[in-house]
């Protein structure tokens, strides 16, 4: 009887969690929007380091609200919302997929782009590494360097990427110095 | 008379359903069994066969990159009536492609019957979210599912390379353009090459 009613309070007590209260929400600014500005539909070209070209179009740009709860040991009392933009580029032969996430929330990557698994972030405090850069001929303003932290050496993956606000995705360098370059 | 007849037909019953239930199931062929396992398990991928690299038909190169395999004896045994025993095991290896969205999981599978021994291939595209299973039965030669064509090869050249008894695997259909529509995968060696519905093709170099 007596640990019944140990196991009653302790139901109790379980269910005297106050609702967690909104502590903070945090959007997107227009000037954080600049950082992507690719638009539904848009296709652009890119070669491969042999000359191979191909289309990749922008198939997704959605924005949401991701809740945080602050982190408590029985009962979290507040939480957070950040806004979130999912943009998607995608091609069919050769068959990619790279996504750009960009956050609101101070504590997270403010860009991450994801080449399948392989993810590039750029967080706040990152300067362009070059005002400008002319790749193919092609001349390319602001571009941030994103180098991977991968150890990976048994594989062909992603190893680097080059990111404009203005033009996105400039050029992906794999492990095997292999190219992929964007057409202007 | 009729209750004595009754009770006749009900005793002859039971006499038949005991006779039945006696019946001896044949032993196990412990030396075919043996065989079954032993050509089975030439499937399995060599552990001297790393990662791999893939190049498409447009040239682009990426890598065919093992993600686990592990092979298990079961405990579960089964015992004749003439005191043999026999176990079924599986061999699994699982892959993933480094920038495409491929995903493959294989099952190499014995037993104690012949229906256990059994090659079951998975094909995912985590773009489409497209997932297509099929399996091949090594004694009786034959695809066990109605999704595919599944052949063996004496042998294949893929990259100047020369690969010995391949299967090769033709799915019926295909939910997008962009799913897997044939795979090979070749004895001890593993997957040697897929194509797309949409006509690109990966072949290990």
């Amino acid at each position: 009887m007596y640990k019944l009613l140990i196991v009653i309070m302790l139901f109790t007590l379980a269910s005297c969690c106050d609702d967690p209260v909104l502590d903070n929400k945090y959007t997107l600014t227009d000037e954080e929007k600049e950082y992507v500005t690719y638009v539904v539909s848009d296709t652009m070209t890119y070669t491969y380091s042999n000359g191979f070209e191909f289309d990749m179009r922008v198939i997704l740009k959605e924005n949401i609200f991701i809740r945080e709860d602050e982190e408590h040991r029985y009962c979290s009392k507040s939480y957070f919302i950040y806004e979130s933009q999912l943009i998607r580029i995608a091609s069919n032969v050769p068959q990619f997929q790279f996504d750009i996430e960009l956050n609101a929330e101070v504590n997270y990557p403010f860009v991450k782009i994801s080449i399948n698994d392989y993810a590039f972030p750029i967080y706040r405090e990152l300067l362009p590494e070059f005002d400008t850069i002319s790749i193919n001929g092609n001349l390319f303003k602001n571009v941030y360097s994103i180098g991977a932290n991968y150890s990976d050496t048994m594989n062909i993956i992603p190893s680097g990427l080059l990111y404009s606000k203005e033009d996105g995705i400039i050029q992906i360098t794999m492990s095997d110095n292999e190219k992929i370059t964007l057409k202007k | 008379m009729k209750k004595l007849h009754l009770k006749s037909s009900a005793l002859i019953l039971l006499i038949l359903l005991s006779a039945v239930s006696c019946v001896d199931e044949p032993c196990f062929d412990i030396a075919q069994l043996d065989k079954y396992s032993e050509e089975t398990k030439e499937w399995f991928v060599n552990d001297t066969v790393g990662n791999q690299q893939l190049i498409d038909i447009n040239g682009i190169k990426q890598s065919l990159v093992p993600i686990s395999s592990n092979e298990n004896v079961f405990e579960e045994t089964i015992e004749d009536d003439c005191g043999n025993t026999y176990g079924r095991f599986r061999y699994q290896i699982q892959y993933k492609t480094s920038i495409t969205p491929f995903y493959f999981k294989v099952n190499i599978n014995g037993g104690y019957e012949g229906d256990d021994f059994y090659i079951e291939l998975e094909c995912v595209n985590n773009q489409t979210a497209n997932q297509i299973i099929t399996a091949y039965n090594f004694i009786s030669k034959t695809c066990t599912k109605d999704n595919a064509v599944i052949t063996e090869h004496d042998e294949l050249e893929i990259q100047n390379k020369t690969y010995y008894n391949v299967l090769k695997i033709t799915f019926n259909s295909t939910p997008s353009i962009n799913d897997i529509k044939t795979l090979y995968y070749a004895k001890s060696f593993g997957i040697i090459k897929f194509t797309q519905a949409n006509g690109n093709e990966y072949e290990v170099y």
